[in-house]
């Protein structure tokens, strides 16, 4: 039996890899395909050719994906259009968890301690001058901030602080560092001030009244329409 | 090229931030550009004291570690143009962070970019101590009038003798209290240098203020009218090699007329 098989469906075509065998065996198939493809009367050079590649309960690791499309690339006007699997590795799927959580703190962060979350958190501690809260994803505040507070870390600037920042050291949201005390009168001591990234790459301050002009994204994830 | 100091003492608590930022500051005021190190990593109090505790953004160890170029870590003083510059402990790492070498390599180039690079050392003789002696051409030793800061300034003079630096060191006598002097409570300022047997670079008053101000991120000097600042300013303008007569510690002796209003309350 072959373990590569080429199949026509609704939306373009579809490389399926038995994912029960082993994977020098699925590169010489995949290349053989390839090379009777380009000579069959599905494909023109001209049009090109798209196809997704189905690895079943099998995922294979970057490098793989590579070796296939190295494969691909040696030929004019094939192209892959993503890698379907039924499976995915403990990574993939620790990252989507930590993605799509919020998690909630209710501790004191002191002078000197950094706490590192994924995803978005919900804070009712307090954070001392000194004390960091770094996240990649958005924050809430509903506690004290003294201290650092850091959303979308590293580099993410589309992620959003909400909380009451006046007494804050920093607001730091990807790369673009806010120091507090140089714009202390531009932040009121409100809870529902949003602190985000505007369009010219600079901390700005609103409030959650505004949100959907703000980040329509995070508006509608909160359920907005 | 700048001359690199470090601020040191063995003991804790005796004054080497508040000095490094007096001295640091006093300097600056006289045009002379300063960049201040803080070597107590995990402890930092140097920004604090200097009111840049909220502007910190990288730290020696980041530098250290090429995270962040050097120019990157420090912090600038806006009050003194652009003449002052704090190079901020880390906070977060452990104490053992930094090796003799990659300070070294730091103070070395930042020499040729100030008049004067201050190493404010932590309490102790360990990994610390030598970091911040590492790059230093000559070392400022703290004490207090007290016999345990006395004991322990000795035992750094003596680690001092086995590796000289350019130059030798030189002693700061801080807190003073004048009346528990001139009651013979503690040493006084000629015992205490003649023991140590290192030159002396000045004296400084105990004063309500120097708290006061530091609480408030306000080095003392910045106020002229204090006699812990002018303590300071003569030993900043010591270093600078003006000769300055040592100041005179006045003793506050109630008058006569007070102490018999007082044996009648
Ligand atoms: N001349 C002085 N008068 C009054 N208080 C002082 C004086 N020098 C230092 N202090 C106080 O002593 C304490 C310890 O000083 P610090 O500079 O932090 O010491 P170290 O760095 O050696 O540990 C601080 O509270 C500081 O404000
Ligand atoms: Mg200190």
């Amino acid at each position: 039996m072959k373990s590569v098989v080429l199949k026509g469906t609704q939306n373009g075509f579809e490389i399926t890899l038995d994912d029960s065998e082993n994977f020098e065996t699925i590169k010489t198939e995949f290349t053989e395909l390839l090379d009777q493809l380009v000579h069959s009367s599905d494909y023109s050079e001209k049009k090109g050719m798209k196809f997704d590649i189905i690895t079943g309960n099998r995922a294979l690791s970057a490098e793989q994906k590579q070796t296939l499309r190295d494969i691909v690339n040696k030929r004019d006007n094939l192209f892959i259009n993503e890698f379907k699997a039924d499976v995915m590795s403990n990574d993939e799927a620790y990252h989507l968890r930590d993605e799509n959580r919020v998690t909630i703190i209710d501790q004191t962060i002191h002078n000197g301690q950094d706490l590192k979350i994924k995803g978005d958190v919900l804070f009712l501690g307090k954070i001392h001058k000194g004390g960091k809260l770094i996240t990649n994803g958005n924050l809430f505040c509903m506690g004290n901030v003294d201290g650092i507070v850091q959303v979308g870390f590293p580099v993410d600037e589309s992620k959003l602080a909400v909380g009451n920042f006046h007494n804050a050291q920093q607001v730091r949201i990807g790369e673009q560092i806010e120091i507090i005390e140089d714009n202390r009168e531009k932040i009121s001591e409100d809870l529902r001030t949003v602190v985000y990234v505007n369009g010219l790459h600079t901390i700005s301050y609103s409030n959650l009244d505004n949100i959907k002009e703000i980040s329509p994204k995070f508006f509608s994830r909160i359920g907005g329409i | 090229m700048g001359e690199a100091i470090v601020i040191t003492s063995g003991k804790g608590g005796v004054g080497k931030t508040t000095t490094s930022a007096n001295i640091g500051t006093a300097l600056a005021l006289m045009g002379k550009k300063v960049c201040l190190m803080d070597l107590d990593i995990g402890l930092r109090n140097l920004d604090v004291v200097l009111g840049l505790d909220n502007r910190i953004m990288y730290d020696i160890v980041d530098a250290a570690k090429d995270e962040v170029s050097l120019t990157k870590a420090l912090v600038k003083d806006k009050r003194f143009g652009d003449n002052f510059y704090l190079l901020p402990a880390a906070q977060n790492t452990d104490k053992n962070a930094l090796t003799e070498a990659e300070v070294k390599k730091i103070v070395d180039e930042l020499k040729p970019q100030f008049d004067y690079v201050l190493i404010d050392c932590p309490a102790g003789i360990e990994q610390g101590f030598l970091n911040s002696v590492a790059g230093a051409d000559c070392a400022i030793i703290v004490t207090t009038p007290e016999i345990s800061a006395v004991r322990d300034a000795d035992r750094i003079v003596g680690l001092l003798e086995k590796h000289p630096m350019k130059e030798a060191p030189r002693l700061i006598i801080n807190r003073i209290r004048p009346n528990m002097m001139d009651n013979g409570d503690v040493m006084d300022v000629s015992e205490i240098t003649h023991h140590l047997g290192i030159k002396l670079l000045g004296i400084v008053i105990d004063d309500d203020q120097v708290i006061a101000t530091s609480n408030h991120g306000e080095p003392i000097v910045l106020n002229p009218d204090n006699p812990a600042s002018e303590g300071y300013r003569n030993i900043a303008r010591r270093i600078l090699g003006e000769t300055v007569p040592l100041m005179q510690i006045k003793v506050k002796k109630e008058s006569f007329w007070k102490k018999l209003k007082g044996a009648f309350k």
